[in-house]
């Protein structure tokens, strides 16, 4: 039954280990066009890696087969029957479930809790509980370790994602898509993660795996589709690709976007302009999330914090700026102690913000471009207590030019722009302030490419002007190609500091909390 | 000397006065834990306060009076219910409109029945009889025992709750959707169907409480009988923490205190009016501490709490 | 089998807002006639006195107009507290407690007309902020609960009333009606046959002066930011304080000028229940503000609305012998409609036959 190397013999003969076969589809979005005339098919057995960049539309495709989008065009069959799938429910009662790139768990309910609920073998009024000993029979078997009793906020990134993979398998899984879901971890965990997934393909289960990391998708993948700008440019099993040709067919010969930037030192580097102290901030739940944290920051330099997520990286950042009540230690700002003002006194200090969760901190989604732009300066707009906004709009337009942010106009809400565009928003208005230090939290997270690499351009130009950068990210690959200096953060502390020539292999075992003295 | 048989007259009373506060504060719990904040309970408990009149009067039962109230406090709730979880409106708005529906109605409808006397009708001592003990105990044990049945199932019915949303399946749904909805829509649970269903069960509660307020507290349909309760019980919501056990200390506490300036009408020298403040005042200073100790603890309340949730197709 | 799918509206036109929120409107009167119906009401009545007696009749609108002004300008302070995601139900009381504070002034002082006016309209509007501040520092300070402490400051407002007109207050000449004295002539605001123009003339100040605050102070700016986004609102320095705090006591400060005026030029004393002087507007208010969806020169239509269908309810409820509840029974159906309406702005209905 399981052949592995069949597609030697072609396609026709093989049609009843076709699981998925997706073919002539295509999805537009506005005047973008997503997908274009996609072929695919899926064997048992296999795990099916497609590869793309960021904003190539695996994640399009990935959403259509699970029922999120519907596409314009095209046919899916499943096991040889063409399906309608309109919502992840009907997915789901095929056999199809997708996990996300982040975990969608309850946190403030334990895992068994969480799996429960939309488990069919238990009655409404019945405990979680009884499908403990279902977990722990799932785990014995696939060789994860999590337990069923603790609560989901307790958990690492990883077994987060375990209890997912748990969650796929209570719902009888045939196909497993995955997106991305190896961006938060370390390569142990990453190892751990694959290892669990030959187990479920050799256990007569398929997967689709997204990814952008080439190497990767060598590394466990039997059969390798690569998706450019919406569409299949090869799919073949991995053994027929070489590495510079996978590379090639990624990334096409477009050369900006595979161009790396290489930080120089720069030039002199200037004072302390960020000074953090001994810091202790406590979590949502009371917990110490910081635990005596010591940075320090200064113009014309880039720190980078590197950790797993969930280490205090949230914490640290907005206590930092402003958001969050610091227990004990001291944060000073360009010399000014604003340890436990208000975020006010901190941008006047010279303090500019990039938040993760720039739809929450970042802007007013249902304000205009230009009164975000002017969300923190707007006193410099006004006269007696009105408001002029006539000059914020003429500000306005000098960002939208100078930043190159796609909308239709000052007077266009800012919920309707694109993420990219939305954080080029967040650092036009951070950088007109003229800040002495800049702190970014996962300032690229879910940005695509060109998206990124501007940000990247930006934040190394902040440096070039001689003001600093702590960048707190979650991608390690950000903090290694940007940083001159690195700090690990780990269950709350700083593990690891080193310059620039850091090994990865070094950082991700201080992620772990292994540090070799 | 305290006055032993003052004593058991607080203690009866507060048994008494407790019931539709415990009963609204456990069923506004159960429907804030799924995530929606009903400010309807006011209405809810006022138009269940005169259908229970109204049907016991009919049907001549008052546990008749009691379930019909508590039925028509769930289809008002889910009224709120209708606004809120399916179109998404304004939770706050909502309730208050929900509030105003039932005080109008009832204002209109009731007139009729204003001081009807429900005559033998009314929830009577489950032991009626005289207890054989000393009369120094004889106070406090009556006080006790000498309860209709509704204040005993008014103790259990949180101790039931509190099974129901921490050790059932639906119970986990309910505060998943409180706390995630879009988590909880993609783990297999029908939001819009839980929240609806938390949202009448909820008002079920809440109607009880109203329907014990007119038949077992206040004996006949008086306008505007419910005077603010219910929206104090929602204030108790906040200091039970979203736990049914806590709401059941929480209207004990807030029954005494009712029962108090109710005992000291006549006998201090402060006017009713203002002995009349008490409840109103002790509900401004829990929401207060609540809130002094809420940022200490760092205890939150249900993460999408007052939140629409609408589950959306996307375009294509 | 019919599939109702959820489509989120993109570019909503302000003329499909408008109809949808008329729509509405009418949608709410519709269940109220409904139900004036169902209780044996003749439906061609209910709406004759609502609407077309309103429309038509001189006399209608001049005792409309009364309710008309303090419905306006507290919902104009609402609009504001509403703008900043504030949810305070606490007009009524601080309405009554200005009624208080006016009357309180014009028994004590003895001044001429009009510093005697303004001296009581002033103390009026203190009488509302001192009723509204507790509320408002709790909720700038600890994030108390608005929505409770305002309302159960209505309550006590409602009980300290009581206790003024049936203990201290109540007048010796009254025949045993729980009512004070009427308040020395120096005090009064006269009305124009039976028009309260001069009250009429502060709305419309007090709606220029809303319209300046939302839509062109920094203030506004800043009660918009906190109303749409608190979180980015606060990261990027405001102070929640001081948009609680003053949007707070403008608004208690509006809900006490308007019992003032109430109290100086219609009602001239203070009664129970019946004979009020807020009359439960201070909760009709609230449904002005969301009719005129929280726009400062909406208010004049929206409470020239609310004035007429309070009036034409009271009609209802003494030409057909029916209770209080008539106001609060449409103004609750009336809002419930129109939050509701939301949805159909912000979503579309696609029904498919599966």
């Amino acid at each position: 039954m399981v052949n592995q190397t069949s597609f030697l013999h072609g396609k026709s003969i093989l049609a009843k280990d076709v699981v998925l076969s997706v073919s002539g589809l295509s999805k537009r979005f506005g005047n973008v066009v997503a997908l274009r005339n996609v072929d695919l098919e899926l064997r048992s057995n296999e795990i099916h890696v497609l590869l793309g960049e960021n904003g190539a539309g695996k994640t399009t495709l990935a959403n259509i087969i699970y029922g999120i989008y519907r596409p314009d065009s095209g046919v899916i069959k499943f096991f040889g029957k063409e399906v309608d799938i309109r919502s992840p429910k009907d997915a789901i009662s095929y056999g199809i479930v997708l996990v996300q790139q982040y975990p969608m768990l309850i946190e403030r309910m334990t895992v068994a809790e969480n799996l429960a609920l939309g488990f069919k073998g238990l009655g409404l009024l019945t405990s979680p509980k009884n499908i403990i000993r279902v977990i722990r029979e799932v785990n014995e078997k696939y060789g994860i370790s999590v337990d069923p009793e603790a609560l989901v906020s307790s958990l690492s990134f990883s077994e987060k994602q375990q209890v997912e993979l748990i969650r796929a398998l209570l719902l009888n899984v045939k196909l497993l898509i995955l997106d991305e879901p190896t961006t938060m971890l370390t390569s142990y965990e990453r190892r751990k993660l694959f290892t669990i997934l030959k187990k479920l393909v050799s256990d007569g289960r398929s997967i689709l795996l997204i990814t952008h990391k080439v190497l990767e998708a060598l590394e466990v993948s039997d059969w390798i589709t690569v998706l450019r700008r919406g569409e299949v440019v090869a799919s073949r099993p991995k053994d027929m690709y070489s590495v510079d040709e996978l590379v090639k067919l990624v990334v096409g010969d477009n050369s900006e976007l595979g161009s790396v930037i290489s930080p120089s030192k720069g030039g002199e580097l200037g004072g302390d302009v960020l000074e953090v102290k001994d810091l202790v901030v406590l979590n949502d739940v009371g917990g110490v999330a910081v635990n005596k944290v010591s940075i320090s920051v200064r113009g014309g330099e880039i720190v980078g914090i590197a950790g797993v997520t969930g280490n205090g990286q949230k914490e640290l950042s907005e206590a930092i700026a402003g958001l969050r009540k610091v227990r004990s230690g001291r944060i000073l700002i360009n010399g000014v102690d604003v340890t436990n003002k208000g975020p006010s006194s901190r941008f006047r200090a010279g303090l500019a913000y990039i938040p993760e969760e720039r739809l929450k901190y970042g802007v007013v989604g249902d304000m205009s471009v230009a009164e975000n732009l002017i969300l923190k300066d707007y006193d410099r707009f006004s006269k007696f207590t009105l408001l002029k906004l006539s000059d914020a709009v003429k500000v306005a337009d000098e960002c939208i030019k100078a930043f190159n942010i796609v909308t239709r106009g000052p007077s266009e809400k800012v919920k309707a722009l694109s993420g990219g565009n939305i954080q080029k928003l967040i650092i036009a208005r951070e950088l007109r302030l003229n800040p002495k230090v800049v702190v970014a939290h996962n300032p690229t997270l879910g940005l695509d490419l060109r998206s990124t690499s501007i940000v990247h351009e930006y934040l190394l130009n902040i440096k070039y002007s001689g003001s600093g950068v702590l960048l707190i990210s979650e991608d390690l690959d950000e903090v290694i190609k940007l940083s001159d200096r690195v700090l690990v953060m780990y269950r709350g502390g700083i593990v690891y500091e080193g310059v620039r020539g850091f090994s990865r292999e070094v950082l991700e075992r201080a992620m772990l909390g292994i540090v070799d003295v | 000397m305290i006055d032993i048989v003052l004593i058991g007259n607080f203690i009866f009373l507060t048994l008494k006065n407790a019931v539709p506060l415990i009963l609204a504060t456990t069923g506004e719990v159960i429907t804030e834990r799924s995530g929606v904040i009903n400010l309807g309970v006011e209405g809810c408990m006022i138009v269940a306060a005169l259908v229970g009149v109204v049907t016991t009067l009919l049907s001549g039962n008052y546990l008749v009076g009691l379930l019909l109230g508590g039925l028509v406090g769930a289809l008002l709730a889910l009224l709120h219910g209708l606004a809120t979880v399916v179109f998404g409106a304004n939770q706050i708005v909502s309730g208050i409109a929900t509030t105003m529906v039932g005080l109008g109605i009832t204002s209109l409808l009731g007139r009729g029945y204003v001081g009807r006397s429900l005559l033998g009708l009314r929830p009577s001592p489950l032991y009626p009889y005289d207890i054989p003990l000393p009369d120094y105990l004889k106070p406090l044990a009556s006080a006790i025992v000498k309860q209709d049945v509704v204040v005993y199932i008014s103790i259990i019915i949180p101790i039931l709750c509190m099974w129901f949303l921490f050790k059932t399946k639906l119970g986990g749904a309910i505060r998943a959707c409180g706390e995630n909805p879009v988590v909880a829509e993609s783990l297999g649970v029908d939001v819009v169907r839980t929240r609806l269903l938390a949202v009448g069960l909820g008002g079920f509660l809440v109607g009880l409480g109203g329907a014990y307020l007119s038949l077992g507290i206040v004996g006949s349909w008086v306008e505007n009988i419910t005077a603010g309760i219910g929206w104090v019980a929602v204030g108790l919501v906040a200091f039970s923490m979203w736990v049914p056990l806590r709401a059941l200390l929480a209207s004990y506490m807030m029954a005494s205190l009712i029962s108090i300036s109710y005992m000291l009408q006549g006998r201090v020298g402060i006017s009713s009016y203002f002995l009349s403040m008490i409840p109103y005042i002790a509900t401004i200073a829990i929401l207060a501490i609540v809130s002094v100790e809420r940022f200490r603890l760092r205890l939150g309340a249900p993460a999408a709490l007052g939140k629409p949730y609408i589950r959306e197709e996307r375009l294509g | 089998m019919f599939r109702v799918k959820v489509l989120r509206r993109y570019d909503v036109s302000s003329r499909f807002k408008l109809i949808t929120y008329l729509t509405s409107f009418i949608v709410g009167i519709a269940f109220f006639v409904l139900f004036e119906a169902l209780l044996g009401t003749n439906p061609y009545e209910v709406v004759d006195r609502l609407f077309i007696r309103p429309l038509t009749s001189y006399d209608d609108f001049r005792v409309s107009i009364r309710y008309t002004v303090p419905i306006g300008i507290i919902a104009s302070g609402l609009l504001l507290v509403y703008r900043a995601g504030i949810y305070s139900i606490g007009a009524e009381g601080q309405m009554a407690v200005g009624a208080v504070f006016a009357a309180w002034a014009a028994y004590t002082l003895s001044l001429g007309s009009p510093t005697s006016v303004l001296v009581a309209l002033s103390i009026g509007m203190l009488g509302g902020i001192i009723w509204g501040l507790l509320p408002a520092i709790l909720k700038a300070l600890l994030n108390v609960n608005e929505v409770l402490t305002t309302l159960m400051m209505n309550f006590i407002a409602y009980s300290l009333v009581d206790y003024l007109i049936y203990g201290p207050w109540r007048s010796p000449k009254s025949y045993g009606f729980p009512l004070t004295e009427p308040i020395p002539t120096a005090f009064t605001i006269p009305t124009y046959e039976g028009i309260p123009v001069i009250n009429f003339l502060v709305l419309l100040t007090v709606v220029l002066f809303t319209y300046v605050v939302a839509r062109m102070s920094k203030l506004g700016f800043q009660i918009r930011a906190y109303g749409l986004n608190p979180s980015a609102a606060y990261a990027s320095g405001m102070s929640f304080f001081k948009v609680v705090l003053l949007s707070f006591i403008i608004s208690s400060a509006l809900a006490g000028l308007a019992g003032a005026l109430q109290l100086l030029s219609i009602h001239q004393r203070l009664g129970p229940k019946s004979w009020s002087v807020t009359e439960g507007l201070g909760y009709t208010a609230i449904v002005a503000a969301w009719i005129s969806r929280l726009e400062p020169l909406a208010v004049v239509p929206a409470s020239l609305l609310m004035g007429a269908l309070v009036n034409g309810g009271l009609a209802i409820k003494a030409v057909l012998g029916q209770s209080e509840g008539v106001v609060n029974l449409m103004n609750g159906m009336i809002l419930l409609s129109i939050v509701a309406a939301e949805f159909f702005i912000n979503y579309r209905l696609v029904v498919r036959l599966r």
